[in-house]
């Protein structure tokens, strides 16, 4: 096998090693679960659920959120992404999401 | 500093384990194939939520579904080790567009799969048991830093698996006693999920994964660890309520890197065994077949300079198989399981041979089968 220098090698090997090491440690600064952090099954998933917010701001709940994600995960990491995605399925000036108690998101609808 | 690094870094290891994690690696991408493409069909119906990862990247979703084509073809081209390198790059490309694709998308098996490829293809994964090294494509050696990366990145995923329970949902229970089964035949019964036996199970679960990070670095503990990651594994498939396919997938990539922490140098385990003995010469042939790391080497009863050099007398010999390892000399039953230690297909089980009911039995029905053996010479 072709090597580096030897400085490129050292460069090269702590690079690896914070990806390997560096990422999942600041996961742990991070809400439960966090991706890339390794940390499975570290907390006990609810539903998720979402409201429609009328022009006069009052919420109404969607039923049938849960059954609208391809995949259901505790550990989607934007809660207003999911509230732009669901705006897709309604006629509502704006989606309110609540992943977690921890994350909660809202979305104007076009 | 830097050279010796470096010269560490570079210096060649045998590339066998390696492709025995290749190997598993392979085999549990097929079987992750067939989740990624519900999901994916899922993300793509017009029926279900997209949830792009990066906003800028929603377009990546159209090239999610070609992308598991590629994945199922690189992973069996990947298992077999043909075109090794291209199709590791293919599996890791066809990983990181599922990612990027959709938020949904993401799962800690197809990450890690992703992650645990790339360091394998780097690390010249092809180079043995593969279709590359039978054309002799790929290189006889591997560098032992890049293998030893390989090494580290798994005993993260247990290192953080193990800090990131350390919260106070985990450690109520409440956590484990959420994903048990609540029926089957496996089920924990209802009565049994109250607080203390959670709490004991979820502390029981951040020791092992802690004791699995840490003993797989010590020669003297870490058969213990390749049987209690094991019996994690399995235990995780059979008692919780997730997917079982993704769940056995997750538990494939994270059990391929261990063949790695054998210490596996070629011919370094002499077997020693009666020549004259057809069902020894069956044991060694089978032996011989699943030796894919080549730990193992032979010399028969007769070599009087053999049985010298290791102080086994002849008589010993004649009476039982001999394994001749760097950490001593093991003869009759636990010969044997020495020997299973050294091979791919029983290494992670190998070790429950040494439990003393086991050992037992093992024992008494070596000593009857080598008492009853039927030899074509001699005797």
């Amino acid at each position: 096998m072709r090597s580096p220098s030897g400085p490129a090698t050292v460069m090269g090997l702590a690079l690896v090693l914070i990806l390997i090491i560096g990422i999942p440690a600041a996961g742990l600064l991070n809400a439960r679960p966090s991706r890339f952090g390794w940390q499975m099954y570290t907390v006990a998933y609810e539903a998720p659920r979402a409201w429609a917010k009328a022009a006069n701001g009052s919420l109404e709940p969607i039923d049938d959120f849960v059954n609208r994600f391809a995949v259901l995960r505790g550990d989607v990491p934007s809660a207003a992404a999911v509230a732009r995605a669901m705006c897709a399925f309604l006629d509502a000036g704006a989606v309110v999401v609540e992943l977690r108690p921890d994350a909660r998101g809202e979305a104007a609808c076009p | 500093m830097i050279a010796r690094i470096d010269r560490w870094f570079w210096s060649p290891a045998p590339p066998f384990a390696l492709g025995v994690t290749r190997i598993v690696l392979g085999v549990a991408a097929i079987l992750a194939t067939l989740e990624l493409a519900e999901s994916v069909l899922h993300v793509v119906d017009g029926q279900h939520l997209q949830i792009p990862t990066l906003e800028g990247l929603a377009w990546l979703r159209s090239l999610a579904l070609p992308a598991i084509g590629v994945w199922l073809v690189a992973a069996a081209l990947f298992a077999i080790g043909m075109w090794t390198t291209l199709a590791g790059a293919a599996l890791v490309a066809a990983g990181m567009l599922l990612v990027l694709a959709d938020q949904q998308l993401y799962s800690n098996h197809l990450a890690l799969l992703t992650v645990l490829v790339a360091l394998v293809t780097v690390a010249g994964g092809g180079a043995a048991v593969s279709v590359d090294a039978r054309r002799r494509e790929a290189p006889p050696t591997v560098a032992t830093g890049l293998v030893w990366l390989i090494k580290v990145q798994i005993t993260a995923v247990y290192a953080f698996s193990a800090l990131s329970k350390l919260n106070p949902s985990f450690l109520s229970g409440s956590v484990v006693a959420s994903y048990l089964r609540s029926d089957g035949l496996l089920a924990l019964p209802a009565p049994w999920r109250s607080f203390e036996p959670m709490f004991a199970i979820s502390i029981l679960v951040i020791v092992i994964e802690a004791f699995i990070a840490v003993a797989l670095w010590s020669p003297r503990w870490r058969r213990n660890a390749f049987v209690v990651g094991l019996l994690l594994h399995v235990g995780i498939v059979a008692t919780f309520e997730a997917p079982a396919l993704a769940l056995t997938v997750f538990g494939m990539a994270s059990l391929a890197p261990y063949v790695l922490f054998l210490d596996a140098r070629p011919g370094s385990v002499l077997v020693v065994w009666d020549r004259s003995c057809d069902f020894c010469a069956g044991w060694i042939t089978a032996a011989r077949r699943l030796d894919w790391l080549r730990v193992l080497a032979y010399a028969g009863t007769d070599d009087e300079a053999v049985l010298a050099t290791h102080g086994i007398t002849r008589q010993a010999a004649d009476e039982a198989l001999h394994a001749v390892a760097p950490d001593g000399t093991a003869a009759g039953f636990d010969a044997v399981r020495r020997v299973a230690e050294t091979l791919p297909l029983t290494f992670l089980i190998a070790p429950l041979l040494a439990l003393p009911p086991v050992r037992w039995v093992g024992v008494r029905a070596y000593r009857r089968v080598a008492l009853n053996r039927k030899c074509s010479i001699g005797r």
